[in-house]
């Protein structure tokens, strides 16, 4: 009688713990921007970081180390492709590369190539090297607006070495 | 040719029985002097007279059922000495030796029976057409008492058969040990009765659990095992039978209000309303006597706003049961039962992620119902030796599919007449025998024109070879005719045996055939719904099987009862709904299945049956020998436990009457291994099921004011909030919560 007992509690214990049935979770929704990013120029020599950057805000930051502490703190106000935990996009000399950004739904006012020819917090080696802009002033920064499960094509920025665009520092 | 003879030869049988029974009934009719037995049983703690006992007179084929004082009254008894039991579950089972009836003289008795035992010796009427022990009955037999019933919030009857070992329920259709699958609600491999009388529609062949007397029940007895040869067609998993109360001796009336609500459910995919979903109901009942002449009418109402989108039910049901007492030995008693209902239909869902919203096309649809019963059952005790009854039954329904592009609907009418005979030649012999006619017709779109005419002859010898040793030998013969169909006939033979090794011990075997034949439905069905057609086939056969079972019942100590049994069931052309093309159905002939199985059962009453423990655990191998794959729909364990705790301040002999009561009943069933794979086609996510683990709890209150008794109770069902399908895309009910209160006055 003491193991009936014993064997129905744990049956009631475990039915417990599972609910039965539920709705099939909802598949996996990604969102951002996809292009090419296109190189001209002279190529830096030693290039040892080399990723794409997606802000919310457009503002002129004090210096890069505002950047990369709002980057590593974990702040959504600016995205890195790819991120920080993953290796940087190639560092050997290419023509062009197709880059597929996932981003959280948002307004994007600053998409940028940033390069740097020291370490990851180097501050001092950090450079915007391309910036996606408009089709006249492609130094301008041209928002972008990603909507929840949609990607948008084309974002497709020049990083031209030998016509850098202004950083945005002071 | 064959039918000519089979004709012949039934013709032949009837009218060799008629003379037999004539005969019998002039072999009787002799005067002869009888002395009669009165008395009173009581609750030996504490005086109070208990209602409902039954006492038998060993040796003979009559007794009686205490009334609601405690009060019994047993006439047509030979001068002689004997010995009288007294049983009721709960209490010991007490038996009264040389108790000395003389001719023309009044014996009284007071039985005093001591509470906290389980029964051995209960007396039940379902598994050979008369009174008998539990201990006798050569076959499983699954007995449900009112207390455990009314201790839950029960609607519709089919609500409390799935507490009973080794039966589940498919929606509302119902399989003993596996023998139902699920065939869109036509047919039934159980057949239903209310008082020993059929009870199913003339069209689908189906029990409507919600036509049936829920309030009144006294007892459910469910007999295991083909039984065809005893009760015919439709037996093929066993005999459900629902019996009702004996009507007062005093007038009284009833009141039973209850209201609740569903809970939401758990996931904000599922909430497909922002409002809370309702269930409420009442019945009130009053009963009253005039002179040899007893009556009760009772009129109640259901609605239940549903707990998924269109499923709303409104009924109203009105039951009355009278009874005309000639003398103590010559009753009749006449039931009427109507109910008409107005129900949301629910086919399946839209998909898992909408699991409580139908597809779009069956939103409106509806089934409107009007259903009528009328039974008559009239019992002549002749002698202590010989009885017979005489029971008859209308049953007409009438429903209308409300649906925006198609209008089915359905007018049955089945009727059935039977004579039964209980003789007893010899203390050696039992003989029961009957003759059976039964017929129906059907007026409907979908089924046709149609009407159909069954007769029967069965007989019956239970030998006791010793007191502890006996058999049963029977079976019957029946001709079944239907417009457009082969007449079938069906000879089905039944063996049983029990052995008592001690009066704790009893040991059991029995081997029987069963058959279902055809119902309407499944012969003339031309429909399309949902974008599935079903067309006719008027050359279905009927559903066969032979059963096989041992089993044996050991009382461990006074209050605990443990069963065993395993079984095993043959069925040939078993009618299962089979897709002929994509979107085209038909039923065929097309299953031979083997189900072998094990039952065991442990039945425990504490404290002078202040606790009762009950449990039920059936394991099910279900092979589907024509695919050999497991059967469809079948789950392969089915573990039921009820745990019931009274609680009487004071002490029993202060005469308190505040009582409380909890109840807990978990019932867990495996997931079925296969279902059908057309469902894919048309049901989204049809595969979606899970095991099903359900645990129900209840509390009772009831005490006195101002000498009018007040029960109060609250229900929750399901309290888990587990989330399971019994029907393919189908959310079963979430979780709800009932508040009840009735009152006598």
């Amino acid at each position: 009688m003491r193991k009936v007992l014993c064997l129905i509690f744990a049956l009631l214990i475990f039915s417990g713990c599972d609910k039965g049935l539920s709705p099939p979770l909802p598949e996996k929704v990604d969102q951002g921007i996809n292009g090419i990013i296109y190189y001209q120029g002279n190529y830096p020599d030693s290039l040892r970081e080399h990723r794409l950057i997606a802000a919310k805000m457009y503002r002129k930051y004090r210096s890069i180390n505002e950047i990369l502490n709002l980057i590593l703190s974990g702040s959504d106000s600016i995205q890195v492709y790819p991120p920080i935990t993953s290796p940087p996009l190639p560092l050997a000399k290419i023509d062009s590369l197709e880059y597929k950004f996932s981003l959280p739904p948002a307004t994007y006012k600053y998409i940028a190539v940033v390069q740097s020819t020291g370490d990851l917090i180097d501050s001092t080696k950090w450079k915007v090297v391309g910036v996606y802009g408009t089709y006249n002033e492609i130094f301008q920064p041209y928002e972008v607006t990603v909507k929840l499960g949609e990607y948008i094509e084309n974002i497709n920025i020049i990083v031209n070495y030998d016509n850098l665009p202004p950083q945005p520092f002071y | 040719m064959i039918i000519y003879h089979l004709n012949l030869f039934t013709k032949i049988t009837l009218k060799i029985s008629l003379i037999f029974y004539v005969l019998v009934l002039l072999n009787f009719a002799h005067a002869q002097q009888y002395g009669l037995i009165r008395g009173t049983v009581m609750n030996k703690e504490n005086g109070q007279p208990l209602p409902a006992v039954n006492i038998m007179i060993k040796g003979t084929l009559i007794g009686a059922s205490t009334d609601n004082k405690g009060r019994f009254l047993i006439s047509k008894i030979k001068p002689g000495n004997y010995t009288l039991i007294a049983s009721i579950v709960g209490f010991k089972k007490e038996e009264l030796k040389n108790v000395l009836v003389e001719s023309g003289k009044e014996t009284y008795l007071e039985v005093r029976l001591e509470p906290g035992a389980v029964q051995i010796g209960q007396i039940i009427v379902t598994a050979g057409k008369h009174e008998q022990t539990f201990s006798d009955v050569p076959a499983s037999i699954s007995v449900v008492q009112a207390r455990e019933i009314y201790s839950r919030n029960i609607v519709n009857v089919d609500d409390a058969l799935r507490y009973i070992g080794g039966v589940n329920l498919i929606e509302s259709q119902i399989s003993i040990r596996g023998s139902s699958g699920y065939s869109k609600g036509v047919g039934s491999r159980a057949l239903v009765l209310v008082d020993g009388i059929p009870l199913i529609t003339g069209d689908t062949g189906e029990p409507i659990y919600e036509s049936m007397p829920v309030n009144f029940i006294e007892r459910i007895e469910v007999l295991k095992g083909a039984s065809s040869a005893l009760y015919g067609s439709g037996a093929l998993g066993g005999v459900i039978n629902i019996i009702t109360k004996d009507l007062p001796d005093f007038s009284s009336s009833w009141l039973k209000l209850y209201g609740g609500f569903y809970d939401k459910p758990t996931y904000k995919q599922w909430q497909w309303t922002n409002s809370t979903q309702f269930l409420n109901g009442f019945a009130l009942t009053h009963s009253r006597k005039f002179g040899f002449f007893k009556t009760l009418i009772s009129l109640s109402r259901i609605e239940d706003t549903g707990y998924r989108k269109n499923s709303r039910i409104q009924r109203w049901n009105i039951f009355s049961k009278s009874l005309v007492e000639f003398n103590p030995s010559q009753k009749l008693s006449i039931s009427l039962n109507y109910l008409d209902q107005r129900r949301n239909n629910f086919l399946y869902w839209k998909s898992l992620d909408s699991a409580l919203v139908p597809t779009d096309d069956q939103l409106g649809d509806m089934v409107i119902s009007k259903r009528f019963s009328t039974n008559a059952m009239f019992k002549n005790i002749v002698t202590d030796k010989f009885i017979y009854l005489i029971k008859g039954i209308w049953y007409h329904t009438n429903w209308r599919n409300n649906v925006e592009f198609s209008y089915d609907h359905s007018i049955s009418n089945y009727v059935d007449l039977e004579f039964q005979f209980n003789y007893q030649p010899s203390l050696k012999h039992i003989l029961t025998s009957g003759i059976e006619l039964s017929a129906n017709s059907v007026k409907s779109n979908i089924f046709g024109n149609r009407s159909g005419f069954n007769s029967a002859i069965y007989f019956q010898d239970e030998y006791k070879f010793y007191d502890n040793f006996k058999s049963t030998i029977g079976m019957r013969i029946d001709i079944a005719r239907m417009q457009l169909m082969k007449t079938l006939a069906q000879f089905n033979p039944k063996l049983g045996i029990s052995y008592s090794i001690w009066e704790d011990l009893n040991f059991r075997f029995s081997a029987g055939r069963a058959f279902r034949a055809p119902t309407v439905s499944e012969a003339f069905t031309s429909t399309t719904a949902s974008g599935i057609s079903v067309i006719p086939n008027p050359n279905l056969k009927s559903e066969k099987s032979w059963c096989y079972e041992i089993g044996s019942n050991y009382k461990i100590s006074d209050n605990i009862l443990f069963d065993a049994a395993i079984f095993q069931s043959d069925y040939e052309n078993l009618i299962e709904p089979k897709f002929v093309s994509t979107f085209t159905g038909q039923f065929q002939n097309i299953t031979k299945a083997r189900i072998r199985g094990l039952e065991i059962s442990l039945n425990s009453t504490w404290f002078k049956d202040l606790a009762n423990f009950n449990l039920s655990y059936t394991y099910l191998n279900p092979k589907d020998l024509t695919e050999n794959q497991s059967l469809k729909f079948r789950s392969k364990h089915l573990l039921y436990t009820n745990l019931l705790l009274r609680f009487i301040p004071f002490t029993r002999t202060s005469g308190s009457t505040r009582q409380y009561q909890l109840g807990i009943d978990f019932r867990y069933l495996s997931k079925i291994d296969r279902i059908d794979e057309q469902f894919k086609l048309y049901i989204k996510d049809s595969e979606e099921r899970v095991p099903i683990y359900l645990l129900d709890m209840n509390f009772s209150y009831e005490d006195k004011y101002f000498d009018v008794p007040i029960k109060f109770s609250f229900h929750i069902n399901n309290l888990l909030n587990y989330y399971y399908v019994e029907l393919v895309g189908n959310l079963a009910p979430l979780r709800h919560f009932v508040f009840r209160v009735e009152t006598a006055f």
